[in-house]
């Protein structure tokens, strides 16, 4: 049912055969650090190799500094379906299994020793999940809790309410307010409360935008023109060139556009390179000269529609 | 974080391209026709950065479509001509199918329970149940698309889209406050 890589059973009856003359918890103790070694190389390894797919996940994902660490690893499971335990503890108790396992099928075990191990594992029986994915992608070794049914499509249907939780629990860091509140019901409200807050504030924001520009007639140049520079004029290091948008404006209004443009870039550069880069600026040089082309050549398109 | 900044300049692009196509195709005199251009270049925008490998924007496009034929040059235009904006619904049919057997199954076996007298004990579980159902079909009504979609994948879904309407809003607010100080 468990099925390990063979290097470690041989290793580990080897080694048992040495410490015979030890105690048993001694035997376990030897035997359990080496499991737990081993994995965390294996784990490592897989880790490092999705590091960056992670963080870019993460990033995208989340838009936020800050990311909490369960976000990580919860992403780790969008992306490439690795479960990582949540924390060492839970590892720990998990190799309580998997080595509990090995004991009893590998070393035929007397009776105390499996005594030993009962009571070990009601010990570790709260803290302790099931065993997943071990190195193998073409199975899912699952091993069912103790008291809990063990027919296939329980077990299915526990797997897919753990993927759900997973899910659940990267909502939580997105959706903010979800940490204070537990159990599914309470986060779906939250979720929902979001989602409608953030569908409302785009009606209201593009009913603003309609109202605060009604000469616009959406058109790229006025758009472009009027509004990029104040928008660049809007972070806060750029406070003091507030100036020199006014000056483009009084300009603006007797030229072309193209030559508007022009000015608009000139601006943009000379803003840029007074502070340098931020972070909220996403509009940078390059970014409004892709605009530019944009604007430059969209006034061939209603020639196109007639 | 660059990631983010990149999906908001895709997004501001293909926006102010899609609010200039909108003009030339319809005239704008109104405030709400100016409001409902606005909102439907940037809903186009937003779904169009996904690039159609997620349901919620092949549904939010299509229903674009529907709502206009008109519309179609507009997402195609934004899109790049690469993709057909037709209903791509391959995808969707797979799921909603087995979401239509299952749910027509229910509704079978909810018509034979009707007919049993059913014993009326308030269990907590299964008032957390229906608390929980009726939840999920809120949130189905709010994500486009969403009604043709089961648990997991609304999840997903859900968690996609709030981070794209996270940088609508956020392009969007910023656009807004730069032309009110501009022009108050």
């Amino acid at each position: 049912m468990l099925r390990f890589a063979q290097s470690p059973s041989s290793s580990s009856s080897s080694s048992v055969n040495n410490q015979m003359d030890l105690s048993v918890l001694d035997r376990k103790r030897a035997v359990l650090q080496r499991l737990y070694r081993n994995q965390l190389e294996n784990e490592h390894l897989e880790l490092h190799s999705l590091i960056d797919r992670q963080q870019q996940l993460v990033s995208s994902v989340t838009g936020v500094p800050n990311i909490p660490k369960p976000d990580w690893q919860c992403n780790s499971n969008l992306a490439g379906n690795v479960s990582c335990s949540s924390s060492p503890k839970k590892r720990k108790a998990e190799f309580f299994w998997l080595k509990l396992q090995f004991d009893v099928e590998e070393a035929g075990e007397e009776k105390s020793e499996i005594t030993t191990t009962k009571t070990e594992r009601e010990n570790s029986a709260n803290t302790c999940s099931k065993v997943s994915e071990v190195q193998k992608p073409d199975y899912i070794h699952v091993r069912a809790r103790r008291g809990q049914a063990t027919d296939s499509h329980s077990l299915a249907e526990r797997a897919r309410r753990e993927k759900i939780s997973k899910k659940m629990k990267c909502l939580q860091d997105l959706v903010p307010g979800c940490n204070k509140v537990t159990g599914k019901a309470g986060m779906l409200d939250e979720i929902i409360n979001y989602v409608q807050s953030l569908q409302k504030q785009v009606e209201f924001l593009s009913m603003k935008l309609a109202h605060v520009n009604p000469r616009l007639d959406f058109s790229i140049d006025n758009i472009f023109a009027k509004d990029i520079p104040v928008y660049i004029a809007n972070l806060p290091q750029f406070e003091a060139s507030n100036s020199t948008c006014f000056q483009y404006n009084t300009m603006q209004q007797g030229t072309s556009s193209n030559c508007g443009a022009d000015i608009a870039i000139d601006q943009s550069q000379m803003l840029s390179q007074k502070t340098g880069p931020t972070t909220e600026a996403f509009l940078d040089s390059s970014f409004i000269s892709q605009l530019q082309q944009l604007s430059g050549w969209e006034s061939d398109w209603p020639n196109l529609f007639n | 974080m660059c990631n983010s900044t990149m999906l908001k300049q895709e997004f501001l692009k293909k926006w102010i391209k899609g609010l200039h196509i909108y003009n030339n195709l319809n005239k704008c005199i109104t405030i709400s026709d100016r409001k409902k251009a606005i909102k439907l270049s940037a809903d186009v925008a937003i779904a169009s950065t996904r690039k159609a490998t997620t349901h919620w924007s092949k549904a939010l496009m299509d229903d674009v479509v529907s709502r206009d034929g008109n519309n179609i040059i507009l997402v195609q235009q934004i899109l790049g001509g690469g993709q057909n904006a037709e209903k791509n619904n391959s995808g969707l049919i797979t799921c909603s199918k087995r979401i239509l057997r299952k749910s027509h199954n229910n509704i079978i076996a909810c018509r034979k329970a009707r007919r049993r007298v059913v014993p009326r004990c308030v269990k907590s579980s299964s008032i957390a149940r229906k608390l929980v159902k009726n939840k999920t079909r809120m949130l189905k009504s709010l994500v486009p698309g969403g009604q043709k979609m089961d648990g997991n994948c609304l999840i997903k879904e859900t968690l996609d889209y709030i981070v794209s309407l996270r940088v609508q809003v956020d392009v969007m607010r910023r656009l807004a406050n730069a032309a009110e100080r501009f022009d108050p």
